[in-house]
Order: structure tokens, then C-alpha cells, then sequence
């Protein structure tokens, strides 16, 4: 194994189906959903009120202060971040060559709307201090390189839904570029409102099935009528393998190419031919020095909207092209909703522990594929793969974001 | 208008705030102990003014700050300004503040 391959030694996920990675991978497996309404208080008169969103007691890393101080897409991020560089067993290395690379969709949002009712009643005097450093969008990047100590980069990126895997593929740029012996990377998201609910709603992204919230989720499906917001946040410990295995470090998998491209054509609706999302995956398999039918199984982004999985499915059909009939595909947000800019590491999270333990998690709700998708879904419980094994993971975010990596095994 | 308070109740209210927005214990302050030793950072204390601000409905001018080594400073600075703002002004609607430009 080259001593310069990427790995994976710790996975921190808090999601709408866990409070941690190993919950969540379980819950997985077992088609479980977490998809609910907002309670009726919360709703504010918006016309859309399914979200999936993360139970509060989850939060079990994040003390009473920080929970005051700071957004809850900080709280979910220190909650991911902890338990993964716990999980990786806090490995010591050289300050200078550690980075903390937190993506995420959109920020602080929530503290802002929350806070904008009191200065509404109470004027400027009652915008407390935090209120900057709740907003800003590298705070949870900021807050956890503090806390082990990465002196080499903190950065938040921003790329909409493709946030989370376009961290972990800059992490790994630092890695290439020598930069850096080991990284926490992932992204985070927390922004269930009525206002986001109502925003995403105004641009029918949404899916209204909220007669059976469980079911409403439904990727690829012929029903599908859009995705369901959710919330949550994961964290990989990537590591250079020379630096894991002198420590004795858990290896997981491999992070073995990433791959961005941009539609460059709308800020919102995806390119139709899949021509820059299939250019993304060219280029992650190209780094992985693997082909497509090296892939086991490919973790789409399949959002449940009309059009992005039909885009979607286009631009798998392109990179893989014959070699796809023999490859299943697993849409993860028919469990947990789209987490926005924590998707993409979630999925990879997810992808490190499906390599690792041989096994993939089923796709929800499908119960008519879309007749124009022609896709091995996975539907079936416990589809195994075998002990060689490469999953792609796609992702793409409004602005024509592609990002795509190849989590393998060790 | 300000809320009023004697400077026995100030110091249970920053010891409330402390509590209830930075989770510090304050019980064993005394005026005299210096914020820093408590573990409060500059951020820390900005957070505790802000929350201050709002409880009392008073703004500390930037000025203020440099008087905030210490509990009995913080304190002896809320009260000042408590007392300035229920003194009888000559214009009543006047909603400028000293340091209203600091936000």
C-alpha cells in the first residue's frame, strides 16, 4: 500500500437517523427514516413543513456554552467533529501540518432569522455579542482547528449541496500538495426555518407529501416531487497512511480521488445532459487510477426533485457507460433528507463504513422506478460488496457544483 | 426606559447572565476579582455587556471598557449609566446613545 495514500481513521455523523456514525450506518441498514413534520408552533405559515430534522439530545459533545454561543450548524459540526477525531483516536501530529476544512451550505442562517424578531421588538440593543461570530460560515472550521490544535488551514468552503464532498476533495488537494499529514474535513448544516423552508419551497424544490412523512423522500421514484430538508453534519479524520499506520491508527477506507467540475450555466436547475457531473466523476476516477468498472456502487446525490435525478442519472449513464448495469446505486436521502452542505460528507462517512463492513445501505420509497431512469437501485436490505471495493460518491449543489470522490477500501 | 436596579441586585444579575450565557459560576466573586481569572476572555465579556445591555436597556459607551478589569468595574460601570439615564433630561425623545455607532 503507498505510504502517500489518503485514509480514513475517524467518522463523526450526526444525522436526522443518529446521534452518531455507527447509529446512523445502522439505522441505514435498516430502511429506518427520519423524516417528520414541523411541530405546529414552528411552522410560521409556511406552505411546506416536512424536514428531517436532528434530535436534540444527540447533541451529547456540546456543552451548555457553546450551545448558547454559537449556530446550531456549529453544534451539529462540533458534535461530528469530536466524535471523529475521538473515533480516530486524537492523533498527534505536527500543527503545522493539520488542517480543519468545515464546509457548509449556507452558514448561520438560523441565528440571524432568530435574532431579527427580538431587534424587530427590542431595536439594536438586544443583538448580543455572538451574533457575528454565530453567523459567519467558518466558525465551525475556526472553532474546531482550536481545538486540535491545525495550524496549517482553517477554511470553510461554500459550494451549495456540494459543500461537504468539496471539503474532503480540498483536504485532499492539501494532502497532494504536501501541505499537510492529517485533516478533519466535512461539512455541516443546520437550517430547518420556516423562512428556508418557505425559500425552498418558492423555487419548488420541495416535496409537499405531508399526508405520510416517512414516504415522502422518494429518490428516483416515479412520485418523487421533491427533496425534504434536513439537517446534520459529518466529519472524516483523513490522515496520510505512512502517519496512520506509525500510530497504529483504525483505518476505515481510503479516500482515493476526488474530481469538481461546474455546469456553468444556471445558478439553480442542473444541466440536463449530466455533461459536467459525468466530467467530475471522469476526473475522480482518474485520481482514483481506477475505471468505471472498478466501482462497486455509486451513493448518488438523488435529491427526490424531478429534474436533478433525471440530470443525475444522464451523467451516471455517461461516465460509466456500459459498465453501469453491472454497479448499484444507493440514494441515501430517502432516510435522512438533504442535509444541503453536509450531504456530501455524510455520504462519503457513510461510503468509509460501507467499504469498511462490506455492505450497503438500501434506498427508501421506491416504489415505481422512474420509468426514464435506468439505474440498479438498490433496494434490498444488506447489498454486500466485495472486500475490494469502490464507491463513488456524487454530489452537485445549486450554482452547477459537481463534486465527486471514490472512498475505497484500505 | 432603563431598568433600575441597586448595585446589590446588579451583581445578581451579572451572576444570573454569567450563568445563564456563558455557564460561569460567579458565586464566589467578589468586586474585587478580575474578570480574566474567572476564565472570561475578551469575547466573554462583550457577550456579558451585550446581554446586560439588553436586560437593562442601557448602552455601555466604548469608553466603559477599559473600566471592565473587574467585577465591582463592571458593576460600578452599569450603575453609573443607570443613574445617568433616570436623571431628568432636557429632551425626553432623544433616542441617541453615546455609542449607538459602535453597532
Amino acid at each position: 500500500m503507498p505510504a502517500d495514500d489518503i485514509v480514513i481513521t475517524g467518522l463523526g455523523i450526526v444525522s436526522p437517523v443518529g446521534g452518531d456514525a455507527s447509529s446512523t450506518m445502522k439505522a441505514l441498514l435498516c430502511g429506518e427514516s427520519g423524516v417528520t413534520l414541523l411541530p405546529e408552533a414552528q411552522r410560521g405559515g409556511t406552505s411546506v413543513w416536512l424536514c428531517a430534522p436532528v434530535d436534540d439530545r444527540a447533541l451529547t459533545r456540546v456543552s451548555r456554552r457553546e450551545t448558547m454561543r454559537h449556530d446550531r450548524s456549529v453544534h451539529l459540526a462540533l458534535q461530528a467533529g469530536r466524535e471523529g477525531w475521538q473515533d480516530a483516536g486524537a492523533p498527534q501530529a505536527e500543527p503545522s501540518r493539520v488542517a480543519s476544512v468545515i464546509a457548509t451550505g449556507m452558514g448561520g442562517l438560523t441565528i440571524l432569522l432568530g435574532l431579527y424578531d427580538r431587534y424587530l421588538v427590542r431595536g439594536p440593543i438586544s443583538v448580543p455579542a455572538h451574533t457575528i461570530t454565530g453567523i459567519m460560515a467558518n466558525a465551525s472550521a475556526a472553532l474546531l482547528a482550536a481545538e486540535i490544535g491545525a495550524r496549517a488551514a482553517a477554511v470553510s468552503l461554500a459550494s451549495a449541496c456540494a459543500s461537504g464532498a468539496d471539503a474532503i476533495a480540498h483536504a485532499l488537494r492539501l494532502f497532494r500538495d504536501d501541505e499537510i499529514d492529517v485533516a478533519l474535513a466535512g461539512g455541516t448544516e443546520a437550517i430547518v426555518h420556516p423562512v428556508t423552508l418557505s425559500a425552498f419551497a418558492a423555487l419548488r424544490a420541495l416535496s409537499r407529501q405531508h399526508d405520510d412523512p416517512s414516504r415522502a423522500s422518494r429518490p428516483f421514484d416515479r412520485d418523487r416531487d421533491g427533496f425534504v430538508l434536513g439537517e446534520g453534519a459529518a466529519v472524516l479524520v483523513m490522515e496520510r497512511r505512512r502517519h496512520a499506520e506509525a500510530r497504529g491508527a483504525r483505518i476505515w477506507a481510503r479516500v482515493a480521488g476526488a474530481g469538481s467540475t461546474c455546469d456553468g450555466s444556471h445558478l439553480v436547475a442542473p444541466d440536463p445532459t449530466g455533461h459536467w457531473n459525468a466530467e467530475a466523476i471522469g476526473k475522480a476516477l482518474r485520481a482514483a487510477q481506477i475505471g468505471p468498472s472498478d466501482v462497486s456502487c455509486v451513493s448518488a446525490h438523488a435529491t427526490a426533485t424531478v429534474v436533478g435525478d433525471l440530470a443525475e442519472a444522464e451523467a451516471l449513464k455517461k461516465a460509466f457507460g456500459p459498465a453501469l448495469g453491472g454497479i448499484g446505486v444507493t440514494a441515501l436521502k430517502s432516510s435522512f433528507g438533504h442535509m444541503i452542505g453536509a450531504s456530501g460528507a455524510v455520504a462519503a462517512a457513510v461510503a468509509a463504513m460501507s467499504v469498511r463492513d462490506r455492505v450497503v445501505p438500501p434506498t427508501r420509497n421506491l416504489d415505481h422506478l422512474d420509468p426514464s431512469i435506468d439505474l440498479d437501485v438498490i433496494r434490498e436490505a444488506h447489498r454486500p460488496l466485495p472486500a475490494d471495493a469502490a464507491v463513488l460518491v456524487n454530489s452537485a449543489g445549486f450554482g452547477g457544483h459537481n463534486t465527486a470522490l471514490v472512498i475505497a477500501s484500505s | 426606559m432603563a431598568r433600575i436596579l441597586p448595585e446589590r441586585d446588579l451583581m445578581e444579575l451579572v451572576r444570573e447572565v454569567a450563568e445563564e450565557a456563558l455557564d460561569m459560576d460567579l458565586s464566589e466573586a467578589s468586586p474585587q476579582t478580575p474578570l480574566r481569572s474567572l476564565g472570561m476572555d475578551s469575547s466573554d465579556q462583550l457577550e456579558l455587556v451585550s446581554i446586560l445591555e439588553d436586560r437593562l436597556d442601557v448602552c455601555l459607551p466604548d469608553s466603559a471598557f477599559s473600566e471592565l478589569e473587574t467585577v465591582g468595574g463592571l458593576i460600578a460601570a452599569f450603575a453609573r449609566l443607570q443613574a445617568a439615564d433616570s436623571a431628568p433630561r432636557a429632551d425626553e425623545d432623544s433616542e441617541e446613545r453615546p455609542s449607538d455607532a459602535r453597532r
